[in-house]
Formats: structure tokens, C-alpha cells, sequence
């Protein structure tokens, strides 16, 4: 292997596949579509949420609720007030909160002195959904661990209304449509590899290489080198448009690289099972079909559609693992097993596609003479 | 290389592709600064010896060497002493024609600069930004002999170069092979055009089937299968301004006798020789007409 001649073929791909229009549109696709849906997000989802805090001992636990976003914190007279405003009897023109904080005076103290006082939580169901709460709840503890380590003596009441209604559906399926997209973004591989490989195969152009100092391997390399660096400068750009750096940050770079590899492999595959560019668009629109659909059935639609059968075909799918541990982490869900189940797929399915092209490609050792 | 009078040694080749053998036992020798012409009808085996004698592919059998390496065991040393123009115009169509040359100085270590010169070479020089694929299938044409000569090699493999171009730049390709022959680049060419080999090569050698199936100069092979014979053009005794043509034979005594006796009668005009054309040698040798 010779690093300048890779260089120089990495240097070729990546002008080339600037050049060509149809992977230039499927470079700019994803981030169109993230701008587009940042700037939806900002006309429909830009609602403040409203917080009623009874707080007369100014208690810092309240600075949990900083974990939400456009809020409009305001300080109630009494514990009474709080409690009305979930009752469900609101009156006409009244303020609508989506939650609630009844800090008990001396809060801190009484937890330092180990008294187990209350702290009552109202949240509503159609603004706050189940994993904000466990996220408000958890947050809670975690403060009075800080105030009265190791055992936090508190008593946290949690009350919930209109459990019935749908979860503040909008604000989940926009994080649901953002990861989607980041999905969307990690095709570079599928689409991109088959295509530098197979038109150097269909224009003959690989014979050229094939009398230069050039041996196959640096050929596949250089191409790799850069469809893999197109791969996570898109990546990252929708990310940053997403703002998809949150939750678990270092798990979301992770799935995105995981995930760059896995369609990388995928792409090689497709680039060494054809020879033209026609026959593996044919291919290839099916299985970017199958990575996407993969990635309805995690997050809120996933829960939805938990009991179709389609559900349990699709878990057979590399893919889903990858939908599944981009959603967790982005959401700071998921556990250290859900995890793990998603890398050991994502990264065994990606050696598993590496192998196997690999093995076609040896097999095509006389590749160039076989075109 | 530099020492080496023969630079293409090819002993009893062959390669065959599952059934078909597409290169039957081939032998013959290159000399420096000589054009070399494969002839041949289609599916002969023209390209196929190409592609062995630059390593493309293995052969099955025999040996070959080019510029000193063995096209089998020395092929990463025989790659950056060749160059090669593909019987298909295998460019990056996308790019400029400038970009395609850069690319190669890439791959050979070169500077960019020498893009520049090449282009110069090729009279492309105004056209060098211009996406490939705007080209005419001449300019193509001239751009693949370019990147071939980009890193000066000594030797140059090409595959039917003028073939789809028009006459003029047929003319001008064959310009630049001349000129490279007469800088002392070796070169193997193959072509249908047996024009074309006649006025370029000073060797040219007849593969069908696989088989090399004669060999020789030009003129060499014309007079070994044309006819022994002289057509005379004489004016006529009783009307001088008709004129009549008569074959004669050279080994015929009788033809002789024919030949003295016009030439004392002084109404011979003019005598030509009758030597075969590549054309006829062609369909002598390979019982078919070239395509």
C-alpha cells in the first residue's frame, strides 16, 4: 500500500463526486431537510412552557426544571394556588401550567436534618411526557443526594393530569423526525461507495488504474477514505443543525460513527457484488427504503407499533439497532444492556459486511481483467 | 532498459478465457524505437496481448518481457515503464482534462506542472479546464495519449488509437505516435486499418485466432504474398493513342520473351510492379476481409 497513491485516488473521489450532481443532491438532502425542520420547529415549536414554583424558602432544587426548554417560571402565593392550577378546575382565561413545584419552607434543612419532608411534583401529561418526569423525578433526588448524602430523606409526591391525553406529542415526534434525519444522513455509505467503485468498473477506468502504480487495494482504500469522510462531515453538520449533540453525547458520536461504518460496509458490498451503476441503484433504493423504515419503529411510533408483527421483522434489522441507539442516546435513554445490544449489532454486522465484500473481492481478484 | 536493443520479448504466450484460447502460443520481438502493428480481425487476440504484456492479466503459459521485466514477477516495476491507450476512451468524464492529467501526476509522483506540458503536446491546451465529457471523441482520443505519456515511458501499448475519429484527427494522432517513434519510444500498436499500419510501422505481425499467423516488415510480407508479376501499359500499334494493359508473370520464360518484344516495339508507357496491398495480404492470411 502506498499512502501517496491512496492520497492521490482519495483526492480524485472526493473532486469527482463533488462534481456529480446526483451525489451532490444526496449530500445537500440531509442538510436541506434539517434546516427545513430546525425552521419548522422554530415557528411551531417555539411555545413556552409555563411553571407554577411554590418556593418560599427559595429552595436551588427548582433549578431542575432548568432541564426545560422556553420556560416561564412563576412563584406562586401558596401551596393552594399550585394545586388548584391542576385540579382541572381552571377557570376561563387562566394561565395553563404544564408544571408544578411545592417546596416546603426550610427544604434544605429539613432534609439535612433528616425530618423527610414533602416535595409535591404536578406535571401535565399533554405538555410533559414519561421519560421527562422520570427525568424531573431522578433530577429531584439527585439534588437532595447532594444536600443529604448518601439516603436523600424526601418524600416526592408526584401527581399527573390528563394522564389519558396524548404526550405532548409535537415536541416527541420532532426529536423523533431530527433522529430520523440523522438516519437519513448516515447513507452516504450505501450510496456513495457502490458508485465510486462501480463506475471506475463500468467506465473502465479501473484498467487505467490497474497499469498504474496503483494496486486494487489502494484503489479501495483511497475510495473508502473518502466516502467515509464525506460520511461524517454530513453527519456532523445535521447533527449540529439538530442539535442532536445532546443527551448521551459521546453514545450519539458513537452511534454516528457505528453507523457511518455499518453503511460504509454496506456500500463496499453493493459496490462489489455489480458492475453498473444502474443495476445497483436498483438495490440500493430497497435497502436505503429498509434503513429508514427501520428507524419508525423506535421512539414514540415505535411504542405505538410495538404489537405488530412487523415490529418483531424488524428487529431482525442491523438498522434498528442503529435507530434505536441513536433515539436512546439522544434521549438519555436506554439502559447499559440496550446499549450494549446495539453497538455489539451495529459493529458485528459491520464486520460481517466488511468480510463478506471483502471475500467477493477476492474472489474478483482478477477484477480489473474480468471488466 | 537504456542497454536493451530489444525491448519486447514475447516467447510461446497464452491465456484463455474458460474455453476459448485467446492467446494460442504467441512469440515475436520488439526492437527500441520501432513500431510494432498487431493486426487482426475482431476477437483475434490483439487486445488480449495487450492486456498480458502489461500486466493486466496472467498468461496461462509462456513468457513475456517488456522494457527488461517479466510482465509476470516484475509488474510493479514494469507499470511505471509503460504506458497504455485503452481501446476504450476510459476517462473521468466529470473532470477536466487537465484534472484527469493531474490525477495521474498524483499517482506517478509527478508535478502538476507536467500536466500542463502534455496538454501542450496533445494541442489541448485551450480545452484543458473544460469538463471531459464535453470533448469530441479526437480530443478524447488526444488526452488518453497524454495520461499515457505523462511519466515519459519507454515503451507504449495502443489499442486501436484512431479508431471512430474522423480523418483529420486520425492524422493528427498518427502525427504524435511518429513523432514519439522518432524520439526512440517503443511502441506496440494494434489497428484495423491496414493503411494506418503500412504508413507507421516498420513491423507488423498477423494474429488470428490467437495465432500469430505471419510477420515481417511492410514490404516484406507484400512481396511474399503478392504475385510475381509486371503490369504493362503499352499504346496500341495500330491506334497510338489506345492504350492496353497486359499481365506478365516474372518466372514465365514466355512472359519474358512478351515483355522484350514490347519494349523493342517502343509503345511501352509505363511498367509497375505488382506487389500485394496490406489488404489482400490480410484476407491471404486470415481468410477473411478486415472489419
Amino acid at each position: 500500500m502506498h499512502p501517496r497513491i491512496i492520497w492521490a485516488i482519495a483526492r480524485k473521489d472526493a473532486l469527482d463526486l463533488w462534481l456529480n450532481k446526483a451525489t451532490l443532491g444526496g449530500l445537500i438532502a440531509p442538510i436541506v431537510l434539517s434546516l427545513l425542520y430546525l425552521l419548522l420547529g422554530k415557528v411551531i415549536g417555539n411555545s413556552t412552557m409555563n411553571i407554577l414554583v411554590y418556593n418560599p424558602g427559595t429552595s436551588n432544587v427548582v433549578q431542575i426544571l432548568d432541564s426545560f426548554q422556553n420556560i416561564k417560571v412563576t412563584q406562586a402565593g401558596s401551596s393552594s394556588e399550585v394545586s388548584n392550577a391542576f385540579s382541572g378546575v381552571v377557570s376561563k382565561g387562566a394561565t395553563h401550567y404544564a408544571v408544578g413545584l411545592v417546596v416546603p419552607s426550610g427544604f434544605d434543612a429539613s432534609l439535612v436534618a433528616g425530618d423527610r419532608p414533602q416535595l409535591q411534583l404536578f406535571l401535565d401529561a399533554k405538555d410533559v411526557n414519561s421519560q421527562t418526569r422520570v427525568l424531573v423525578e431522578a433530577g429531584i433526588v439527585n439534588y437532595c443526594r447532594t444536600v443529604a448524602s448518601p439516603q436523600p430523606p424526601v418524600d416526592l409526591v408526584t401527581r399527573v393530569v390528563n394522564q389519558t391525553a396524548n404526550t405532548n406529542m409535537a415536541s416527541t415526534l420532532s426529536k423523533f423526525y431530527a433522529s430520523l434525519i440523522l438516519l437519513v444522513s448516515l447513507m452516504v455509505g450505501i450510496t456513495f461507495m457502490p458508485q465510486v467503485l462501480i463506475e471506475e468498473k463500468e467506465k473502465k477506468t479501473l484498467r487505467m488504474l490497474m497499469v498504474s502504480p496503483a494496486s486494487f487495494a489502494d484503489m479501495l482504500l483511497g475510495k473508502l477514505i473518502v466516502v467515509l469522510l464525506y460520511q461524517f462531515i454530513l453527519t456532523g453538520v445535521v447533527m449540529a443543525i439538530q442539535e442532536a449533540f445532546t443527551g448521551q453525547v459521546a453514545l450519539v458520536v458513537l452511534y454516528a460513527v457505528l453507523g457511518g461504518l455499518f453503511s460504509l460496509s454496506l456500500g463496499l458490498l453493493l459496490g462489489s457484488l455489480f458492475n453498473t451503476v444502474s443495476a445497483s441503484s436498483a438495490a440500493i433504493g430497497p435497502i436505503a427504503a429498509i434503513f429508514i423504515i427501520a428507524g419508525v419503529f423506535v421512539g414514540p411510533l415505535g411504542d405505538m407499533l410495538s404489537s405488530s408483527p412487523v415490529t418483531k421483522i424488524v428487529h431482525f434489522l442491523p438498522t434498528y439497532y442503529i435507530a434505536e441507539g441513536v433515539w436512546n442516546a439522544t434521549q438519555n435513554l436506554g439502559t447499559l444492556s440496550s446499549q450494549l445490544l446495539d453497538i455489539g449489532v451495529v459493529l458485528g454486522s459491520t464486520i460481517v459486511f466488511f468480510a463478506v465484500a471483502a471475500w467477493v473481492l477476492r474472489r474478483q481478484s482478477a477484477v480489473a481483467a474480468s471488466i | 532498459m537504456d542497454e536493451l536493443a530489444t525491448v519486447i520479448e514475447v516467447e510461446d504466450l497464452r491465456r484463455s478465457f474458460k474455453e476459448k484460447e485467446a492467446v494460442a502460443g504467441i512469440s515475436f520481438s520488439i526492437e527500441r524505437g520501432e513500431i510494432f502493428g498487431l493486426l487482426g480481425p475482431n476477437g483475434a487476440g490483439k487486445t488480449t496481448t495487450i492486456r498480458l504484456l502489461t500486466g493486466q492479466i496472467d498468461p496461462d503459459g509462456g513468457r513475456a518481457r517488456v522494457a527488461g521485466c517479466d510482465v509476470v514477477r516484475d509488474r510493479t516495476k514494469l507499470k511505471a515503464l509503460i504506458g497504455v491507450v485503452f481501446e476504450d476512451q476510459n476517462l473521468y468524464d466529470r473532470l477536466s482534462g487537465r484534472d484527469n492529467l493531474r490525477f495521474s501526476c498524483w499517482l506517478y509522483g509527478l508535478p502538476e506542472s507536467r500536466a500542463d506540458e502534455v496538454l501542450a503536446l496533445v494541442n489541448l491546451a485551450d480545452r484543458a479546464k473544460s469538463p471531459v465529457r464535453t470533448y469530441s471523441t479526437g480530443m478524447k482520443q488526444r488526452l488518453m495519449i497524454a495520461r499515457a505519456l505523462l511519466h515519459k515511458p519507454p515503451v507504449l501499448f495502443l489499442d486501436e488509437p484512431t479508431r471512430g475519429l474522423d480523418p483529420i484527427s486520425a492524422r493528427d494522432i498518427r502525427g504524435i505516435i511518429e513523432g514519439l517513434r522518432q524520439e526512440g519510444t517503443t511502441i506496440l500498436l494494434t489497428t484495423h486499418l491496414l493503411e494506418e499500419a503500412d504508413q507507421l510501422c516498420q513491423h507488423l505481425g498477423f494474429i488470428v485466432g490467437g495465432k500469430l499467423v505471419a510477420g515481417g516488415t511492410p514490404r516484406e510480407l507484400k512481396l511474399a504474398h503478392g504475385k510475381r508479376s509486371l503490369l504493362v501499359v503499352a499504346a496500341d500499334l495500330q491506334n497510338p493513342n489506345r492504350l492496353s494493359e497486359t499481365t506478365l508473370g516474372m518466372d514465365d520464360a514466355r512472359d519474358s520473351d512478351r515483355l522484350n518484344e514490347l519494349m523493342k516495339q517502343g509503345n511501352v508507357r509505363s511498367i509497375h510492379s505488382q506487389e500485394a496491398t496490406l489488404e489482400e495480404v490480410f484476407i491471404e492470411v486470415a481468410g477473411i476481409r478486415p472489419a
